[in-house]
């Protein structure tokens, strides 16, 4: 049971050496017969974090976090641009096109802390979705591993958020024993 | 801290098993839950699955990963106060829930589900922040079990299922780091290694 899980991390820091990534190429191309099925499911995660970093950045810019809420939240939107990053990395290694970045509806800017961290609390959970029902058909290895490895930091943004939301009942920011995106 | 409980011979059933372990069942099932949401995925899954048996073989070393976390928690729970011990309460139900799952799991393609080992070496921790480092490394050690195993399973509603367990721990990780004044997501990606 062996996974690549150092060339992922490399696919993140955006230092893949290029006989490294050859390797992952190979690995990732070679792997699954349903390749195209992987590569669109591959496409509707990047949408999904593209518009989760785009609801992150919503946030921020309405100026209603307070210090320590928004230097936790600027975390994670790091955190998702990391993931786009690797999202991206791997399409592209694949020898797919990356899809150009959808326009947002933006919507109205949240108007107090707490309505800005409902907002991020149901984004994270409509990704949380997103990659539960992708880890059911993705067929190549190394992608289930990294789905898994993003869908896991996902919810633990959404932990934390919770807590930020609720600060005195730490028991409700981990509810279910089961995270499938569905509340 | 040893904790366990009887050895016993042959294949576990989920009531022997959750008996076995001395874990306050009616309370473990109260603090985790009883709605749709703790039942956990679906999983089209028997014994004429592909794969099943190894699959079986895969779903046994994740419960030896979860018998251990209930053991840490079984243990570390009394030892605890305040909101430690309420998460730690908690999180036990949620770990009964996921062994639940996995022999449920093997028995459907025909496997037997190993027993509890009769005992657990937890070490010897005495403060609050050693039992939860403690109870942080059981964590960790079921990301890695879980993330090694996701890939390998072999219908993909089994690989969600392992996914779905494996982004819990990472929840419970999670708290446990905030209890201990660490980064609570430290990195982007979730491994058990951060």
């Amino acid at each position: 049971m062996s996974r690549p899980a150092a060339s992922r991390r490399e696919l993140l820091g955006g230092i893949l050496a290029g006989a490294a990534a050859s390797t992952v190429l190979a690995s990732s191309a070679g792997a699954a017969g349903a390749v195209g099925g992987d590569d669109k499911l591959l496409a509707t995660l990047l949408a999904v974090e593209r518009r989760l970093s785009s609801t992150y950045h919503r946030v921020l810019a309405s100026g209603q976090l307070g210090v320590i809420v928004a230097a936790e939240v600027s975390g994670f939107q790091r955190q998702e641009q990391q993931h786009i990053g690797a999202l991206e990395q791997v399409i592209a290694l694949r020898g797919g096109s990356v899809p150009p970045t959808a326009r947002f509806e933006p919507g109205g800017p949240p108007e107090t802390q707490s309505d800005a961290l409902d907002l991020l609390l149901g984004a994270e959970r409509m990704a949380e979705s997103a990659y539960f029902g992708a880890l059911s058909k993705l067929e190549d290895p190394a992608l289930v591993a990294l789905a898994a490895e993003i869908m896991a930091s996902e919810a633990q943004h959404w932990t934390v958020l919770r807590a930020l939301r609720n600060p005195g009942n730490l028991v409700g920011s981990v509810p279910s024993a089961f995270v499938t995106g569905s509340s | 801290m040893v904790s366990g409980s009887e050895g016993r011979e042959g294949p576990a059933s989920r009531r022997s098993l959750l008996l076995s372990l001395g874990v306050g069942l009616a309370g473990v099932w109260g603090a985790a839950g009883c709605g749709n949401a703790s039942r956990g995925p679906g999983v089209r899954l028997d014994r004429r699955t592909r794969g099943a048996g190894a699959d079986a073989h895969t779903l046994n070393q994740l419960l030896a990963a979860e018998y251990y976390a209930i053991a840490a928690y079984t243990a570390a729970t009394p030892l605890l106060t305040g909101t430690p011990a309420r998460v730690a309460r908690h999180f036990l139900g949620h770990e009964v829930l996921h062994a639940d799952r996995l022999i449920s799991l093997i028995q459907r393609v025909g496997g037997q589900a190993q027993q509890a080992p009769a005992s657990h070496d937890l070490g010897h921790p005495t403060t609050a922040s050693e039992i939860m480092r403690l109870l942080l490394k059981a964590e960790r050690a079921q990301l890695t079990a879980y993330l090694e195993a996701a890939p390998t399973l072999s219908p993909g509603s089994l690989k969600a299922m392992a996914a779905s367990i494996f982004a819990t721990q990472a929840q419970h990780a999670a708290v446990w780091r905030l209890q201990l004044g660490q980064m609570p997501a430290p990195t982007a990606l979730i491994t058990g290694h951060e």
